[in-house]
Protein backbone atom coordinates (compact mmCIF):
# COMPACT_ATOMS: atom_id res chain seq x y z
CA UNK A 1 0.00 0.00 0.00
CA UNK A 2 3.21 2.49 -0.02
CA UNK A 3 2.15 3.29 -3.48
CA UNK A 4 -1.46 4.51 -2.55
CA UNK A 5 -0.23 6.22 0.53
CA UNK A 6 2.31 8.06 -1.86
CA UNK A 7 -0.18 9.06 -4.08
CA UNK A 8 -3.11 9.72 -1.44
CA UNK A 9 -0.60 11.83 1.00
CA UNK A 10 0.70 14.32 -2.05
CA UNK A 11 -2.84 14.57 -3.26
CA UNK A 12 -4.23 15.82 0.16
CA UNK A 13 -0.89 17.88 0.95
CA UNK A 14 -2.13 19.90 -2.66
CA UNK A 15 -5.62 20.36 -1.49
CA UNK A 16 -5.03 21.31 1.76
CA UNK A 17 -1.56 23.73 1.13
CA UNK A 18 -0.83 23.74 -2.88
CA UNK A 19 2.07 21.11 -2.58
CA UNK A 20 2.47 20.47 -6.21
CA UNK A 21 4.32 16.91 -5.85
CA UNK A 22 1.07 15.44 -7.11
CA UNK A 23 1.60 16.66 -10.50
CA UNK A 24 3.96 13.61 -11.85
CA UNK A 25 1.06 10.85 -11.02
CA UNK A 26 -1.53 12.81 -12.75
CA UNK A 27 -2.06 12.08 -16.62
CA UNK A 28 -1.87 15.65 -18.58
CA UNK A 29 -4.31 14.88 -21.84
CA UNK A 30 -4.10 16.72 -24.64
CA UNK A 31 -7.21 18.04 -24.32
CA UNK A 32 -7.11 18.88 -20.49
CA UNK A 33 -3.84 19.52 -18.74
CA UNK A 34 -3.02 17.76 -15.65
CA UNK A 35 -2.72 21.58 -13.80
CA UNK A 36 -6.44 22.05 -15.29
CA UNK A 37 -7.82 18.70 -13.36
CA UNK A 38 -6.37 18.87 -10.43
CA UNK A 39 -7.49 22.86 -9.63
CA UNK A 40 -11.30 21.63 -10.19
CA UNK A 41 -10.38 19.21 -6.82
CA UNK A 42 -9.07 22.08 -4.99
CA UNK A 43 -11.61 24.55 -6.10
CA UNK A 44 -14.15 22.06 -4.72
CA UNK A 45 -12.35 21.07 -1.50
CA UNK A 46 -12.03 24.96 -0.90
CA UNK A 47 -16.13 26.18 -1.75
CA UNK A 48 -17.47 23.20 0.03
CA UNK A 49 -16.00 24.09 3.09
CA UNK A 50 -16.57 27.35 2.55
CA UNK A 51 -20.40 27.03 2.12
CA UNK A 52 -19.90 24.28 5.59
CA UNK A 53 -18.75 27.41 7.02
CA UNK A 54 -21.46 29.99 5.83
CA UNK A 55 -23.95 27.49 6.61
CA UNK A 56 -22.92 27.79 10.00
CA UNK A 57 -22.24 31.28 10.36
CA UNK A 58 -24.62 32.08 7.93
CA UNK A 59 -25.34 36.06 9.70
CA UNK A 60 -21.78 36.35 9.96
CA UNK A 61 -21.17 35.67 6.25
CA UNK A 62 -23.76 38.31 5.47
CA UNK A 63 -22.58 40.57 8.22
CA UNK A 64 -18.88 41.15 6.47
CA UNK A 65 -19.91 40.03 2.80
CA UNK A 66 -19.25 37.52 0.25
CA UNK A 67 -15.91 38.22 -0.74
CA UNK A 68 -14.86 39.15 3.01
CA UNK A 69 -16.53 35.33 4.53
CA UNK A 70 -14.65 33.91 1.19
CA UNK A 71 -10.85 35.14 2.19
CA UNK A 72 -11.87 34.49 6.12
CA UNK A 73 -12.86 30.89 4.90
CA UNK A 74 -10.25 30.08 2.95
CA UNK A 75 -7.71 31.71 6.05
CA UNK A 76 -9.96 29.56 8.33
CA UNK A 77 -9.43 26.46 6.32
CA UNK A 78 -5.42 26.61 6.09
CA UNK A 79 -5.54 26.86 9.83
CA UNK A 80 -8.09 23.98 10.78
CA UNK A 81 -8.60 21.78 8.00
CA UNK A 82 -11.68 19.62 8.79
CA UNK A 83 -10.81 16.12 10.78
CA UNK A 84 -14.51 15.76 11.03
CA UNK A 85 -16.25 12.77 9.57
CA UNK A 86 -19.48 14.96 9.22
CA UNK A 87 -19.14 18.19 7.43
CA UNK A 88 -21.19 19.91 9.81
CA UNK A 89 -18.84 20.46 13.10
CA UNK A 90 -16.75 22.68 10.46
CA UNK A 91 -15.98 25.87 12.19
CA UNK A 92 -15.39 24.48 15.82
CA UNK A 93 -12.69 26.68 15.95
CA UNK A 94 -13.60 30.32 14.44
CA UNK A 95 -14.02 31.64 17.57
CA UNK A 96 -10.79 31.08 18.58
CA UNK A 97 -9.24 32.35 14.47
CA UNK A 98 -11.21 35.38 14.88
CA UNK A 99 -9.98 36.23 18.24
CA UNK A 100 -6.41 35.23 17.74
CA UNK A 101 -5.82 36.57 14.27
CA UNK A 102 -5.62 39.81 12.32
CA UNK A 103 -7.06 41.59 10.98
CA UNK A 104 -10.34 39.96 12.54
CA UNK A 105 -9.06 40.20 16.08
CA UNK A 106 -9.41 44.20 16.08
CA UNK A 107 -12.98 43.72 15.24
CA UNK A 108 -14.18 41.87 18.60
CA UNK A 109 -18.05 41.68 17.71
CA UNK A 110 -17.21 39.28 14.82
CA UNK A 111 -16.02 36.96 17.06
CA UNK A 112 -19.00 37.57 19.25
CA UNK A 113 -21.47 37.06 16.85
CA UNK A 114 -19.65 33.70 15.89
CA UNK A 115 -20.14 32.54 19.15
CA UNK A 116 -23.58 33.67 19.18
CA UNK A 117 -24.18 31.74 15.83
CA UNK A 118 -22.09 28.92 16.68
CA UNK A 119 -24.29 28.09 20.13
CA UNK A 120 -27.72 28.40 18.14
CA UNK A 121 -25.88 25.31 16.10
CA UNK A 122 -25.49 23.45 18.99
CA UNK A 123 -29.02 24.30 20.12
CA UNK A 124 -30.58 23.53 17.15
CA UNK A 125 -29.24 19.74 16.99
CA UNK A 126 -28.94 18.92 20.24
CA UNK A 127 -30.49 15.70 21.72
CA UNK A 128 -33.78 15.39 22.33
CA UNK A 129 -35.48 15.26 25.55
CA UNK A 130 -39.24 15.29 27.27
CA UNK A 131 -39.77 18.70 29.26
CA UNK A 132 -41.72 18.49 32.86
CA UNK A 133 -44.58 20.49 33.24
CA UNK A 134 -45.61 22.71 36.53
CA UNK A 135 -47.67 19.56 37.92
CA UNK A 136 -44.28 17.47 38.40
CA UNK A 137 -42.73 19.74 40.81
CA UNK A 138 -45.74 20.56 42.58
CA UNK A 139 -45.81 16.88 43.38
CA UNK A 140 -42.57 17.00 45.38
CA UNK A 141 -42.95 17.01 49.14
CA UNK A 142 -41.47 20.74 50.42
CA UNK A 143 -38.75 18.90 52.95
CA UNK A 144 -37.18 17.61 49.37
CA UNK A 145 -36.93 20.66 47.64
CA UNK A 146 -33.70 21.66 49.05
CA UNK A 147 -31.89 18.56 47.47
CA UNK A 148 -33.92 18.65 43.79
CA UNK A 149 -31.31 18.46 40.73
CA UNK A 150 -33.04 20.31 38.35
CA UNK A 151 -31.66 18.16 34.14
CA UNK A 152 -31.81 21.27 31.92
CA UNK A 153 -33.19 20.28 27.92
CA UNK A 154 -29.83 19.29 26.29
CA UNK A 155 -30.49 22.68 23.71
CA UNK A 156 -29.45 24.62 26.48
CA UNK A 157 -26.57 27.15 26.27
CA UNK A 158 -25.80 30.25 28.09
CA UNK A 159 -23.65 33.23 26.83
CA UNK A 160 -21.99 36.47 28.19
CA UNK A 161 -21.84 38.68 25.00
CA UNK A 162 -20.18 42.07 25.49
CA UNK A 163 -21.28 43.70 22.14
CA UNK A 164 -24.95 43.56 20.83
CA UNK A 165 -24.20 40.95 18.25
CA UNK A 166 -27.80 39.45 19.17
CA UNK A 167 -29.67 43.12 17.72
CA UNK A 168 -26.97 42.63 14.90
CA UNK A 169 -28.55 39.18 14.24
CA UNK A 170 -31.60 39.92 14.84
CA UNK A 171 -31.90 42.44 12.15
CA UNK A 172 -29.78 40.81 9.90
CA UNK A 173 -31.94 37.85 10.16
CA UNK A 174 -34.86 40.07 9.01
CA UNK A 175 -33.02 41.76 6.26
CA UNK A 176 -32.39 45.14 8.28
CA UNK A 177 -30.02 47.42 7.87
CA UNK A 178 -27.89 46.18 11.21
CA UNK A 179 -26.84 48.75 13.88
CA UNK A 180 -23.38 50.06 14.61
CA UNK A 181 -21.64 47.39 16.82
CA UNK A 182 -21.67 49.18 20.33
CA UNK A 183 -19.92 47.54 23.29
CA UNK A 184 -22.07 47.53 26.59
CA UNK A 185 -21.16 49.05 29.78
CA UNK A 186 -21.29 45.27 31.22
CA UNK A 187 -21.79 41.94 29.25
CA UNK A 188 -25.38 41.04 29.40
CA UNK A 189 -26.09 37.40 29.85
CA UNK A 190 -28.21 35.45 26.68
CA UNK A 191 -29.64 32.35 27.26
CA UNK A 192 -30.39 29.82 24.23
CA UNK A 193 -32.41 26.55 24.25
CA UNK A 194 -34.93 24.93 21.81
CA UNK A 195 -38.95 24.21 22.45
CA UNK A 196 -40.93 22.45 20.02
CA UNK A 197 -37.86 22.23 17.57
CA UNK A 198 -37.68 26.20 17.36
CA UNK A 199 -34.52 28.29 18.56
CA UNK A 200 -35.20 30.52 21.28
CA UNK A 201 -32.92 32.78 23.16
CA UNK A 202 -33.62 35.43 25.65
CA UNK A 203 -31.70 37.96 27.85
CA UNK A 204 -31.52 37.28 31.65
CA UNK A 205 -30.72 39.86 35.01
CA UNK A 206 -27.37 38.46 36.51
CA UNK A 207 -29.30 36.84 38.80
CA UNK A 208 -31.20 34.67 36.97
CA UNK A 209 -28.31 33.45 34.72
CA UNK A 210 -26.24 32.78 38.06
CA UNK A 211 -28.98 30.44 39.02
CA UNK A 212 -29.02 28.87 35.44
CA UNK A 213 -25.15 28.27 35.43
CA UNK A 214 -25.45 26.62 39.09
CA UNK A 215 -28.41 24.30 37.27
CA UNK A 216 -26.14 23.42 34.31
CA UNK A 217 -23.81 22.53 36.49
CA UNK A 218 -25.21 19.90 38.09
CA UNK A 219 -26.42 21.81 41.75
CA UNK A 220 -29.00 21.17 44.08
CA UNK A 221 -32.00 23.89 44.34
CA UNK A 222 -30.51 24.59 47.79
CA UNK A 223 -26.81 24.95 46.60
CA UNK A 224 -28.84 27.40 43.62
CA UNK A 225 -30.16 29.38 46.89
CA UNK A 226 -26.69 29.67 47.96
CA UNK A 227 -25.26 31.25 44.83
CA UNK A 228 -28.11 33.54 45.34
CA UNK A 229 -26.94 34.84 48.71
CA UNK A 230 -24.83 37.58 47.28
CA UNK A 231 -28.11 39.60 46.11
CA UNK A 232 -30.44 38.18 48.57
CA UNK A 233 -31.13 37.62 52.51
CA UNK A 234 -32.37 33.52 52.48
CA UNK A 235 -36.03 33.89 52.41
CA UNK A 236 -35.82 36.19 49.46
CA UNK A 237 -33.19 34.21 47.85
CA UNK A 238 -35.61 30.75 47.89
CA UNK A 239 -38.49 32.45 46.87
CA UNK A 240 -36.61 33.85 43.42
CA UNK A 241 -35.13 30.60 42.85
CA UNK A 242 -38.35 29.07 42.95
CA UNK A 243 -39.82 31.70 40.81
CA UNK A 244 -37.01 31.25 38.45
CA UNK A 245 -37.76 27.58 38.65
CA UNK A 246 -41.30 28.16 37.58
CA UNK A 247 -40.68 30.55 34.74
CA UNK A 248 -38.10 27.55 33.14
CA UNK A 249 -40.66 24.75 33.67
CA UNK A 250 -43.24 27.14 31.82
CA UNK A 251 -40.24 27.45 28.98
CA UNK A 252 -39.85 24.20 28.77
CA UNK A 253 -36.23 24.37 29.97
CA UNK A 254 -36.02 21.83 32.01
CA UNK A 255 -36.09 17.86 31.03
CA UNK A 256 -36.15 16.80 34.54
CA UNK A 257 -35.66 16.96 38.44
CA UNK A 258 -34.40 13.84 40.19
CA UNK A 259 -33.99 13.75 44.45
CA UNK A 260 -30.49 12.83 45.52
CA UNK A 261 -28.91 9.98 44.04
CA UNK A 262 -30.97 6.99 42.12
CA UNK A 263 -35.09 8.77 42.00
CA UNK A 264 -35.74 10.70 39.33
CA UNK A 265 -39.11 12.27 38.04
CA UNK A 266 -39.38 13.40 34.81
CA UNK A 267 -43.15 13.73 33.10
CA UNK B 1 -29.75 -10.41 -17.99
CA UNK B 2 -31.45 -10.60 -14.73
CA UNK B 3 -34.51 -9.40 -15.57
CA UNK B 4 -35.73 -12.30 -13.01
CA UNK B 5 -33.85 -11.35 -10.55
CA UNK B 6 -34.86 -11.23 -6.88
CA UNK B 7 -33.36 -7.80 -6.35
CA UNK B 8 -35.26 -5.46 -3.75
CA UNK B 9 -37.04 -3.11 -6.10
CA UNK B 10 -38.25 0.26 -4.63
CA UNK B 11 -39.29 2.43 -7.79
CA UNK B 12 -38.51 5.58 -8.16
CA UNK B 13 -36.90 8.17 -5.22
CA UNK B 14 -35.59 11.60 -4.30
CA UNK B 15 -33.03 12.90 -2.26
CA UNK B 16 -34.43 13.90 1.34
CA UNK B 17 -34.06 17.71 1.22
CA UNK B 18 -34.68 20.15 4.40
CA UNK B 19 -36.80 22.28 2.00
CA UNK B 20 -39.33 19.53 1.42
CA UNK B 21 -39.85 18.42 4.73
CA UNK B 22 -42.94 20.01 5.11
CA UNK B 23 -44.34 19.47 2.02
CA UNK B 24 -43.56 15.87 2.20
CA UNK B 25 -45.49 15.16 5.33
CA UNK B 26 -48.20 17.72 4.05
CA UNK B 27 -48.77 16.27 0.73
CA UNK B 28 -47.73 12.34 0.91
CA UNK B 29 -46.75 13.21 -2.76
CA UNK B 30 -46.06 10.47 -5.18
CA UNK B 31 -42.32 9.35 -4.40
CA UNK B 32 -41.56 5.79 -4.20
CA UNK B 33 -38.98 6.46 -1.22
CA UNK B 34 -36.37 8.74 -0.46
CA UNK B 35 -32.39 8.45 -0.24
CA UNK B 36 -31.20 10.73 2.93
CA UNK B 37 -27.40 11.96 3.45
CA UNK B 38 -26.35 9.80 6.40
CA UNK B 39 -24.31 12.29 7.72
CA UNK B 40 -26.96 14.56 8.26
CA UNK B 41 -28.93 12.89 10.56
CA UNK B 42 -25.28 11.78 12.81
CA UNK B 43 -26.64 14.04 15.38
CA UNK B 44 -28.11 14.03 18.81
CA UNK B 45 -31.24 15.64 18.08
CA UNK B 46 -33.73 18.47 16.88
CA UNK B 47 -35.59 18.94 13.31
CA UNK B 48 -33.50 16.63 11.20
CA UNK B 49 -34.49 13.37 13.38
CA UNK B 50 -37.84 14.46 14.29
CA UNK B 51 -39.29 15.18 10.27
CA UNK B 52 -36.90 11.95 9.43
CA UNK B 53 -38.74 9.68 11.98
CA UNK B 54 -41.78 10.66 10.84
CA UNK B 55 -41.36 10.47 7.20
CA UNK B 56 -40.01 7.04 7.32
CA UNK B 57 -43.50 6.18 8.21
CA UNK B 58 -44.77 7.22 5.37
CA UNK B 59 -41.94 5.77 3.40
CA UNK B 60 -38.87 3.56 2.51
CA UNK B 61 -35.59 5.26 2.98
CA UNK B 62 -32.05 4.60 1.99
CA UNK B 63 -29.00 5.61 3.59
CA UNK B 64 -26.43 7.51 1.64
CA UNK B 65 -22.78 8.07 3.33
CA UNK B 66 -19.74 10.46 2.00
CA UNK B 67 -17.33 9.83 4.97
CA UNK B 68 -16.30 6.36 4.84
CA UNK B 69 -14.01 6.77 2.87
CA UNK B 70 -13.36 3.16 2.63
CA UNK B 71 -10.31 3.59 0.15
CA UNK B 72 -8.07 5.54 2.41
CA UNK B 73 -5.32 4.36 3.71
CA UNK B 74 -5.97 5.27 7.29
CA UNK B 75 -8.00 2.52 9.62
CA UNK B 76 -11.75 2.29 8.91
CA UNK B 77 -13.17 4.70 11.50
CA UNK B 78 -15.10 2.36 13.72
CA UNK B 79 -17.04 5.50 15.60
CA UNK B 80 -18.23 6.45 12.42
CA UNK B 81 -19.19 2.82 11.76
CA UNK B 82 -20.85 2.76 14.85
CA UNK B 83 -22.53 5.84 14.55
CA UNK B 84 -23.78 4.52 10.93
CA UNK B 85 -24.83 1.46 12.66
CA UNK B 86 -26.96 2.64 15.22
CA UNK B 87 -28.77 4.72 12.85
CA UNK B 88 -29.28 1.32 10.54
CA UNK B 89 -30.95 -0.08 13.78
CA UNK B 90 -33.11 3.41 14.18
CA UNK B 91 -34.57 3.99 10.59
CA UNK B 92 -34.21 0.94 9.31
CA UNK B 93 -33.13 2.10 5.85
CA UNK B 94 -33.78 -0.76 2.99
CA UNK B 95 -29.97 -0.27 2.46
CA UNK B 96 -26.67 1.42 3.14
CA UNK B 97 -24.21 2.87 0.50
CA UNK B 98 -20.79 4.95 -0.04
CA UNK B 99 -18.64 5.73 -2.25
CA UNK B 100 -15.83 4.25 -4.36
CA UNK B 101 -13.04 6.44 -3.30
CA UNK B 102 -11.73 8.08 -0.44
CA UNK B 103 -12.29 11.43 1.22
CA UNK B 104 -8.83 12.05 3.51
CA UNK B 105 -6.11 10.29 5.61
CA UNK B 106 -3.89 11.62 8.63
CA UNK B 107 -6.94 11.67 10.25
CA UNK B 108 -7.99 15.07 8.09
CA UNK B 109 -11.34 14.65 6.23
CA UNK B 110 -10.77 16.83 2.51
CA UNK B 111 -15.07 15.97 2.14
CA UNK B 112 -14.35 15.50 -1.36
CA UNK B 113 -14.69 11.56 -2.92
CA UNK B 114 -11.35 11.66 -4.57
CA UNK B 115 -10.47 8.82 -6.99
CA UNK B 116 -8.35 5.58 -6.35
CA UNK B 117 -5.27 4.40 -8.37
CA UNK B 118 -6.74 1.18 -10.03
CA UNK B 119 -4.32 -1.28 -9.63
CA UNK B 120 -4.54 -4.83 -7.79
CA UNK B 121 -3.11 -3.79 -4.41
CA UNK B 122 -5.53 -1.02 -4.19
CA UNK B 123 -8.68 -3.86 -5.26
CA UNK B 124 -7.52 -5.95 -2.59
CA UNK B 125 -7.14 -3.28 -0.06
CA UNK B 126 -10.42 -2.20 -0.83
CA UNK B 127 -11.80 -5.17 -0.98
CA UNK B 128 -10.60 -6.17 2.61
CA UNK B 129 -12.23 -3.12 4.14
CA UNK B 130 -15.82 -3.42 2.45
CA UNK B 131 -15.59 -7.03 3.98
CA UNK B 132 -15.21 -5.19 7.49
CA UNK B 133 -17.61 -2.70 6.99
CA UNK B 134 -19.65 -5.48 6.00
CA UNK B 135 -19.09 -7.82 8.53
CA UNK B 136 -20.21 -4.95 10.97
CA UNK B 137 -22.84 -3.98 9.42
CA UNK B 138 -23.74 -7.43 9.01
CA UNK B 139 -25.58 -6.59 5.70
CA UNK B 140 -24.21 -5.95 2.26
CA UNK B 141 -23.51 -2.13 1.14
CA UNK B 142 -23.40 -0.51 -1.93
CA UNK B 143 -20.84 1.57 -3.47
CA UNK B 144 -20.96 4.16 -5.83
CA UNK B 145 -18.78 5.17 -9.06
CA UNK B 146 -17.41 8.60 -8.60
CA UNK B 147 -17.30 11.40 -11.32
CA UNK B 148 -13.55 11.79 -11.67
CA UNK B 149 -10.97 14.78 -13.18
CA UNK B 150 -7.62 13.12 -13.09
CA UNK B 151 -6.06 9.86 -14.06
CA UNK B 152 -3.56 8.42 -12.30
CA UNK B 153 -0.49 7.21 -13.82
CA UNK B 154 -0.39 4.30 -11.58
CA UNK B 155 -3.73 2.93 -12.92
CA UNK B 156 -3.21 0.03 -14.66
CA UNK B 157 -6.92 -0.89 -15.63
CA UNK B 158 -10.10 0.92 -16.70
CA UNK B 159 -12.84 2.25 -14.26
CA UNK B 160 -15.13 -0.66 -14.66
CA UNK B 161 -13.12 -2.95 -14.13
CA UNK B 162 -11.78 -1.98 -10.76
CA UNK B 163 -15.46 -1.63 -9.78
CA UNK B 164 -16.63 -5.03 -11.19
CA UNK B 165 -13.71 -6.65 -9.61
CA UNK B 166 -14.36 -5.03 -6.07
CA UNK B 167 -18.09 -5.59 -6.03
CA UNK B 168 -17.47 -9.25 -7.30
CA UNK B 169 -14.54 -10.12 -4.81
CA UNK B 170 -16.20 -8.20 -1.95
CA UNK B 171 -19.83 -9.64 -2.90
CA UNK B 172 -21.07 -5.90 -2.19
CA UNK B 173 -23.98 -4.34 -4.46
CA UNK B 174 -23.80 -1.61 -6.86
CA UNK B 175 -25.18 1.88 -6.65
CA UNK B 176 -24.38 2.85 -10.88
CA UNK B 177 -24.65 6.87 -11.16
CA UNK B 178 -25.61 7.14 -14.77
CA UNK B 179 -24.58 10.72 -14.15
CA UNK B 180 -21.16 10.41 -13.02
CA UNK B 181 -20.40 7.95 -15.65
CA UNK B 182 -21.48 10.25 -18.16
CA UNK B 183 -19.43 13.31 -16.77
CA UNK B 184 -16.26 10.67 -16.69
CA UNK B 185 -16.64 9.76 -19.76
CA UNK B 186 -16.30 12.96 -20.83
CA UNK B 187 -13.31 14.21 -18.59
CA UNK B 188 -11.70 10.79 -19.61
CA UNK B 189 -12.63 9.93 -23.29
CA UNK B 190 -14.25 6.78 -22.78
CA UNK B 191 -17.41 5.20 -23.93
CA UNK B 192 -20.18 4.96 -21.46
CA UNK B 193 -21.71 1.80 -22.91
CA UNK B 194 -18.21 0.00 -22.33
CA UNK B 195 -18.94 0.71 -18.95
CA UNK B 196 -22.52 -0.53 -19.01
CA UNK B 197 -21.48 -3.74 -20.57
CA UNK B 198 -19.14 -4.57 -17.87
CA UNK B 199 -21.45 -3.83 -15.01
CA UNK B 200 -22.64 -7.22 -13.24
CA UNK B 201 -25.59 -6.69 -13.58
CA UNK B 202 -27.12 -8.96 -10.91
CA UNK B 203 -25.43 -6.44 -8.32
CA UNK B 204 -27.01 -3.34 -9.87
CA UNK B 205 -29.15 -2.46 -6.78
CA UNK B 206 -29.65 1.34 -6.85
CA UNK B 207 -29.29 3.80 -10.15
CA UNK B 208 -28.71 7.38 -9.68
CA UNK B 209 -29.21 9.96 -12.35
CA UNK B 210 -28.35 14.07 -11.29
CA UNK B 211 -27.88 16.99 -13.64
CA UNK B 212 -24.04 18.76 -14.12
CA UNK B 213 -22.34 21.54 -14.98
CA UNK B 214 -20.57 21.72 -18.85
CA UNK B 215 -17.21 23.41 -18.90
CA UNK B 216 -16.88 23.43 -22.51
CA UNK B 217 -13.62 20.66 -22.07
CA UNK B 218 -14.71 19.27 -19.28
CA UNK B 219 -18.15 18.53 -17.11
CA UNK B 220 -18.01 19.21 -13.19
CA UNK B 221 -20.31 17.16 -11.51
CA UNK B 222 -22.62 19.87 -9.44
CA UNK B 223 -25.94 18.59 -8.94
CA UNK B 224 -27.67 21.87 -9.14
CA UNK B 225 -29.03 21.05 -12.65
CA UNK B 226 -31.75 18.85 -14.61
CA UNK B 227 -30.96 15.72 -16.46
CA UNK B 228 -29.39 16.02 -19.63
CA UNK B 229 -30.63 14.24 -22.65
CA UNK B 230 -27.46 11.75 -23.21
CA UNK B 231 -27.76 10.90 -19.62
CA UNK B 232 -31.50 9.85 -20.35
CA UNK B 233 -30.07 7.80 -22.99
CA UNK B 234 -28.04 6.45 -21.11
CA UNK B 235 -29.85 5.86 -18.14
CA UNK B 236 -32.11 3.99 -21.03
CA UNK B 237 -28.92 1.57 -21.57
CA UNK B 238 -28.37 1.20 -18.36
CA UNK B 239 -32.07 -0.36 -18.06
CA UNK B 240 -32.05 -2.66 -21.24
CA UNK B 241 -29.14 -3.90 -19.57
CA UNK B 242 -29.88 -4.40 -16.23
CA UNK B 243 -33.76 -4.71 -15.90
CA UNK B 244 -36.09 -2.50 -13.68
CA UNK B 245 -33.38 -1.22 -10.73
CA UNK B 246 -34.46 1.15 -8.13
CA UNK B 247 -33.86 4.87 -9.47
CA UNK B 248 -33.53 8.20 -7.60
CA UNK B 249 -32.24 11.93 -8.70
CA UNK B 250 -29.98 13.77 -7.00
CA UNK B 251 -30.27 17.70 -6.75
CA UNK B 252 -28.14 19.22 -4.12
CA UNK B 253 -28.09 22.35 -4.57
CA UNK B 254 -29.99 24.86 -6.89
CA UNK B 255 -33.22 22.94 -5.06
CA UNK B 256 -36.72 23.21 -6.79
CA UNK B 257 -39.97 23.24 -5.41
CA UNK B 258 -40.90 19.43 -4.63
CA UNK B 259 -42.83 19.37 -8.01
CA UNK B 260 -40.26 19.80 -9.88
CA UNK B 261 -38.29 17.05 -9.39
CA UNK B 262 -41.20 15.11 -9.25
CA UNK B 263 -41.87 16.02 -12.83
CA UNK B 264 -38.57 14.86 -13.11
CA UNK B 265 -38.72 12.06 -11.57
CA UNK B 266 -41.78 10.66 -13.94
CA UNK B 267 -39.74 11.23 -16.73
CA UNK B 268 -37.54 8.58 -15.21
CA UNK B 269 -40.80 6.38 -15.11
CA UNK B 270 -41.60 6.94 -18.36
CA UNK B 271 -38.46 5.29 -19.65
CA UNK B 272 -38.54 2.64 -17.32
CA UNK B 273 -41.75 2.02 -18.37
CA UNK B 274 -41.34 1.80 -22.23
CA UNK B 275 -38.28 -0.23 -21.69
CA UNK B 276 -39.47 -2.48 -19.65
CA UNK B 277 -42.73 -3.10 -21.93
CA UNK B 278 -40.67 -3.18 -24.66
CA UNK B 279 -38.15 -6.15 -23.43
CA UNK B 280 -40.90 -8.44 -22.19
CA UNK B 281 -42.65 -8.77 -25.43
FE1 LIG C 1 -24.41 9.80 -6.96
Amino acid sequence: MNELLTIQNSFQDFLIQDDKEIYQSIVDTGKVSAETRLEIYRNAYRYRLIDALAANYPILKIYIGDDQFEDLGIAYLDKYPSNFRSIRWFGDQLVNFLNDNLPYKSFPYLSELAKLEWAMTLTFDAADSEIIDIETVKSIPPEDWAKMRLQPHPSTYLLSLSWNVVQIWQELSEDQDPHEPIQNDHPVNWLLWRKDLINQFCSLDNEEACAIEAMLKGLTFNEICEQLLQWFDPQDAAIHAASFLKGWIMSGLISGISLGTGSSLES
Amino acid sequence: MSYLSNKLQLGFGLGLRTDHYETILNEKPSIDWFEILTENYLVSGGKPIHYLERIRELYPIVMHGVSMSIGSTDPLDWNYLKEIKALDQRIEPKWISDHLCWTGMNGKNTHDLLPLPYTEDVIQHVVNRIQQVQDFLGKRILIENVSSYVTYNQSIMSEWDFLKEISEQSDCLILLDINNIYVSSVNHEFNPLDYLDAMPADRVQQIHLAGHSDMGDYIIDTHDNKIIDQVWKLYSAALHRFGMVSTMIERDDNIPPLNELIVELNQARQIAKQILAETTV
